[in-house]
Order: C-alpha cells, then sequence, then structure tokens
C-alpha cells in the first residue's frame, strides 16, 4: 500500500487521501466476485488490479489533472483527493447496503467470507504467503521496468523534471497516467490481501490511510524501494508490539495499534524534520542502491 | 390540523426544522470561521479540526457532569454503567437551581476551551515546521489517533459507550433546545465579529502577509514563529468551545460521532464553497450547506423506502462531489476574499496637505498596508 501512495506521490507531488478508497476497491471487486460469482480472490487478483487501476486513472483524469492545470495549490489538491475518497465512502457505503439487502449478502460490512475463502498451508493461512510473494514481486518488476526499459527511464525522467523531460520527446501524460493506473492496481491488490487476513468493512480505508502514510514518510516519499521499506518497518512493528505488549503488559495495549504507525510518523519526522527526504537520508538510499 | 405551508417540500415539522437549522449553522459557522482564520489568513492547512473539536466535547462532557455531581452531592460513578441514570437525577435536580446550571454551562465550556487550546499548543510543533502536506498527513492520523484513544480509555467519556450529561437548560423547560440553540448562536456572533475585527486589524494584515509571502514578511520584522502559535492556539479554543457546545446541545458524547467526514470535511467543504479568506463568505457557504444537510435529513425517510441503501451514503457522494465541482469551476468560492480596504489617493493627498485633522488613522500606515489582492 505504501508502494502505491509513493508512486503517485513522486508522480503528482501530492499525497493522495483517496489511496484508501483504493485499497477498498480492491477489497470490495474480491468481495463482490466470491460471493455472488463463487470466483476465488486469488483467481480474480487481475480483476482488482485492473479495477483498482481504471479507479486510480479516473480520479487522475477527472481531478487531479484538471485542477493541477488551473494552478491549484497544494492544499486544494490535498482537499479535492480528500472529497474524492469521501465519494468512494459513499459509493462503498451504497454499494455494501446494496449487497446486504438485494443481494443478501449479510457478511457485506465485515466479510467474514473471504477470511474463509483463503486455503491453508501447514495450518497457516495462505495470505501469509501469498502477501510477502506479491510484494517482492511488485517490487521485483518495479525495479525492473524502471531500470531496465525505455518506459522506465521515460517514467523517471518525467519525475526529476517533468518540463525537460517533455522538451526531451516524453509524453509525460502517458506516464503520470500509467502509474496511477499500477498504483491504483497495486492498491486494490493490497486490499484484497488485506481482507483475506483482517476481513474489512466499508471505511477501512480511512484507518488503513495512517499506516500508508507512515510507511511513505519512513520510507522517504520519494523512493519506491523506501516504501517497500517502510511498509515492512510499520506493519512489523504494529503486530510486534501489539503482539509482545499483549503479553507483558496487558491485553489493553491491542487496542491502540492504530497508534503505532502515527508514532512512527511523528518520530520520523521529528528525528528528520521536513520528512526523511531530507539530504542525509537520500545519500543513505542511493548509496545502497548504487 | 392544517399541514404547514411547504409541507409540500417534504418538511413536516417547520419549527423542528428551523430550530436545527439554527443551531447547526451556528455550530458550523464557528468551527468553519476558526478554520478559515488558520487556513484562509494564516495559511496553516489543519486537516484535523475534528481533533480540537472532539477534545472539547468529550473532555467538557466528562468534567460537566463530574461537576454537576460534586455541586448536587450525587455520588457514584458518573461515567460508569450507571451514567445515564445519574444523568436524568442531575438534570431533574437542576432542573430548579438556575444559578448551578448557569455555573456549569460556563465550566462546560471553559473546559472545551482549555482542552482545544492545549491540543492546539501540542499541535504548533508540528504546524510550524512540517511542510502543508507532511503536517495534513499528521494532523488527520492524530485526530484518528484521539478517537480511538477515546474509544478505548474508559475514564473519560466510558468507552465507546459514551456518557450522556445532564440537561444544563432543564429549568428552561420544553424551551430547553431553545436555550441551547441560542447559546450557540450567541457564541457564533461573537466568533464571527471577533474574526472580523480581527480581519480588519493589523494582525489580520499581517497574516495575509504571512500567508502570502513569508519571507517578505519575515523581513519586515514580523515574527512568523509567533503569529502561526498565536493564531492556531486561538482557533483550537474556538473550535474546543464549539465541541462543548455540541455536548450541551445534544446531552451526550460518544467518539462514534467525532468522525473527520462531519467534523473535518465539512468545514473545509464551507470555507473552500463560501470563499478562503472571506468571513462573509464562509457564513454564506455554511448557510447552504447546513441548509442542504438539515433539509436531506428532514427529508430523507421519503427516500428512504424507495432506496435500498442508507441515504446518507448519498450525502458523501453529493457534497464531496460538491466540493470537488466547486474547487474545479469556482475555486475562489461564492463571495471570494476582497483587498483590504484603504483610503483613497484623493483623502490621503488632503491629509498630507493638512496633517493635523487626523480622522481615521495615520495615512502612512493605511497605504502601506495594501494587501494584494489574490
Amino acid at each position: 500500500m505504501s508502494v502505491s501512495l509513493t508512486l503517485t506521490y513522486i508522480t503528482t507531488k501530492v499525497p493522495n487521501f483517496a489511496q484508501g478508497a483504493l485499497v477498498t476497491a480492491g477489497l470490495y471487486t474480491g468481495f463482490a466476485l466470491l460471493s455472488i460469482n463463487k470466483i476465488n480472490p486469488y483467481e480474480s487478483l487481475p480483476f482488482s488490479f485492473l479495477v483498482g487501476g481504471f479507479i486510480a486513472i479516473g480520479v487522475y483524469l477527472l481531478v487531479l489533472r484538471p485542477l493541477s492545470r488551473r494552478g491549484a495549490p497544494i492544499i486544494s489538491l490535498m482537499i479535492a483527493t480528500l472529497a474524492v475518497d469521501i465519494v468512494f465512502v459513499g459509493i462503498f457505503g451504497i454499494y455494501s447496503d446494496y449487497l446486504y439487502q438485494v443481494k443478501e449478502v449479510y457478511d457485506a460490512k465485515l466479510f467474514y467470507a473471504l477470511t474463509g475463502a483463503d486455503f491453508t498451508l501447514f495450518g497457516v493461512n495462505g495470505v501469509v504467503y501469498a502477501a510477502p510473494t506479491a510484494l517482492a514481486l511488485t517490487t521485483i518488476i518495479l525495479y525492473v521496468v524502471l531500470t531496465r526499459t525505455r518506459f522506465g527511464l521515460a517514467m523517471r525522467a518525467t519525475v526529476e523534471n517533468s518540463n525537460l523531460a517533455k522538451v526531451v520527446g516524453i509524453n509525460t501524460e502517458v506516464v503520470y497516467v500509467t502509474s496511477w493506473f499500477i498504483a491504483g492496481g497495486v492498491a486494490a491488490i493490497a486490499g484484497v490481501f488485506y481482507s483475506l487476513w483482517l476481513g474489512g468493512e466499508p471505511d477501512i480505508g480511512s484507518i488503513l490511510l495512517i499506516s500508508m502514510f507512515a510507511g511513505s514518510i519512513l520510507g522517504g516519499l520519494k523512493s519506491i524501494y523506501g516504501a517497500v521499506f517502510g511498509g515492512l518497518v510499520v506493519g512489523g512493528s504494529e503486530i510486534l508490539v501489539t503482539t509482545l505488549g499483549a503479553q507483558y503488559v496487558g491485553s489493553w495495549v491491542t487496542a491502540y495499534e492504530p497508534g503505532i504507525p502515527l508514532l512512527v510518523m511523528v518520530i520520523t519526522l521529528l528525528v528528520l524534520p521536513g520528512g526523511i527526504t531530507s539530504l542525509d537520508w537520500r545519500r543513505l538510499t542511493s548509496r545502497g542502491k548504487r | 390540523m392544517m399541514l404547514p405551508p411547504l409541507a409540500i417540500l417534504g418538511i413536516t415539522s417547520w419549527s423542528t426544522f428551523l430550530s436545527g437549522l439554527l443551531a447547526f449553522f451556528a455550530l458550523y459557522l464557528i468551527i468553519s470561521i476558526s478554520l478559515n482564520i488558520e487556513m484562509g489568513y494564516a495559511g496553516i492547512p489543519n486537516f484535523g479540526k475534528v481533533l480540537y473539536f472532539m477534545g472539547g466535547a468529550a473532555f467538557s462532557g466528562s468534567v460537566a457532569i463530574r461537576a454537576a455531581a460534586w455541586i448536587m452531592h450525587v455520588p457514584g460513578n458518573v461515567v460508569g454503567l450507571d451514567n445515564f441514570l445519574i444523568a436524568d437525577k442531575l438534570t431533574s435536580m437542576l432542573q430548579s437551581d438556575v444559578p448551578a446550571s448557569v455555573a456549569l454551562i460556563a465550566i462546560t465550556m471553559a473546559i472545551g476551551g482549555l482542552v482545544g487550546g492545549i491540543l492546539g499548543y501540542v499541535s504548533i510543533f508540528p504546524a510550524i515546521r512540517l511542510r502543508e502536506d507532511y503536517l495534513a498527513m499528521l494532523l488527520l492520523g492524530s485526530a484518528a489517533f484521539f478517537q480511538i484513544f477515546l474509544g478505548n480509555y474508559n475514564p473519560v467519556i466510558n468507552g465507546t459507550l459514551g456518557i450522556g450529561i445532564p440537561n444544563f437548560f432543564a429549568w428552561a423547560g420544553p424551551y430547553s433546545t431553545v436555550g441551547a440553540t441560542l447559546l450557540i448562536a450567541a457564541f457564533a456572533v461573537v466568533v464571527y465579529v471577533y474574526a472580523e475585527r480581527m480581519v480588519r486589524s493589523p494582525l489580520g494584515r499581517t497574516l495575509r502577509a504571512l500567508r502570502d509571502n513569508e519571507a517578505a514578511a519575515e523581513a519586515l520584522g514580523k515574527d512568523t514563529v509567533a503569529i502561526r502559535r498565536n493564531v492556531l492556539i486561538i482557533a483550537s479554543i474556538i473550535t474546543g468551545v464549539a465541541g462543548a457546545l455540541y455536548t450541551i446541545y445534544t446531552g451526550d458524547t460518544n467518539p462514534a460521532i467525532y468522525d473527520r467526514v462531519t467534523w473535518t470535511f465539512w468545514p473545509w467543504l464551507i470555507v473552500i464553497l463560501g470563499g478562503v479568506a472571506s468571513n462573509s463568505g464562509v457564513a454564506v457557504g455554511t448557510f447552504v450547506f447546513v441548509f442542504l444537510l438539515q433539509y436531506i435529513d428532514a427529508t430523507k425517510f421519503l427516500l428512504q423506502n424507495a432506496l435500498p441503501f442508507d441515504v446518507t451514503w448519498l450525502e458523501y457522494l453529493l457534497f464531496g462531489s460538491l466540493l470537488i465541482v466547486v474547487l474545479l469551476l469556482r475555486p475562489q468560492g461564492i463571495l471570494p476574499e476582497k483587498p483590504s480596504h484603504t483610503l483613497s489617493r484623493s483623502e490621503i493627498s488632503k491629509m498630507i496637505e493638512h496633517p493635523d485633522d487626523k480622522k481615521e488613522g495615520t495615512p502612512g500606515e493605511a497605504a502601506r498596508e495594501d494587501a494584494p489582492a489574490r
């Protein structure tokens, strides 16, 4: 999820508050296909990817591009993505009510069905294997595309300096649309995995948003690998701290789980004011990359 | 009974509708004006409005019922399971005790402002250091976490169950809701007048200078950090008091009420709809928004049977799209910010010629402070 957020951020320089909506989109696609068409969520993954991707393109083309063409300040863009998120919360709310009342899918608001649909391997849910594999695959594919193909070159050029990229003859619009598509797809897949593991609800996106932001901020908002790292740290610490905390401090700790990404965010911002994109960090990451 | 006029529009009880309209208009006016002071004038994009509102509402409610129980010598765990019984008992006791009720109202509002101010003070640290986007993420996250905190930490408002607080307007009998509404309205007037006066004061001009060109304002010797800090604290206090007023109005407090859509996003929508950095615009925007919201609320039962989903989701769709449309088609809002009023050239030269009859302040200052129109 952090990967997708960072991807939209580096292309449009706007924190996309609607990212949670894309995750929810994936979640609902997987769920609807499972409960109505009886398709295994793993088989419907490509379809979820497409749905998330096209929604992301829609958001970019219909809302963000026209706005930034009018020279809207960053605050307007942020509030616009927040508005998009709220529109989607409305849409998913309507959709879940529709599933509940018309299609008579009674777990449309909690998604136990998805958790049950997962296969098990060695007594552990399949998603435990599938999600890291998907993350690794996404990272490798993105790495290859970004560094080994002409398109990746164009994409990096656009991110670095879009005006210069235009001068060289790169169609920056295609680059933007593609990266939003990928970002939306990745977010949607992340949503399917999340629901396979923990279930979900119509406004799950807004809860996950903090974790996503924490992951991207920790990763530096500018580097995809950073986001992978940040996401791992945030997700890992959430699980670790709550499990250990529940063991040693008391079970009340578990309720404060969403506070951990916030804490990560605060610490990151305090230690490296202005975000982790400050010089030291960039030097560190670029040394790793070379 | 004869149907009231315009029942055709779907409104069955006009008195309920109008009183709700006034209460929510005043409430949203308070919050939106405070957001406008922060965002429109000082340039702090506060995406965590709900944080201050929630803090003010929850803690003031918590303190209010404790204080009431203390004054009235009612024993028991006031924020425990028998909270609603105690609240009812206190309401009936306060019915005949006007001074205590008034004192409790004052305490509630003061606590709301205090908690709002404390939260505002805490948010200074990120607000003066971070760029807009990081700040937005941080405040959004903090608000979400604070809501979780209230839902899990029982001593404040009994966790997710929430608490009821006694009706401080019980002495007004059947007019208790009207009393609470008028109280909110009175505070809204105070806030509006304050904001208007502040905008026309040197502070208001400094704020606009700071927003439009921070480096220039600093070069002119303005302490930008101190100004931002003060503005954020004042706006947070106002929002905290609004939270306390809402608690008094509804008579209970529950973490589930304080979602970011209702108390962060709607005020943003109002400010952008009405006109950023324009108090009269914000007032118009508030009216338009609250009228639509209340109208949908009053008539949604008509639609509810025809639709297979909750009408509330349609509100989300409608207002979310409305904001995007406003941003695209009229980003300056209904009533855009006006360039500040300065003296005309002839008047200034008249004053220079006759320096003795200074009536409207020193001409030099008025001429220097003209902030550029946006």
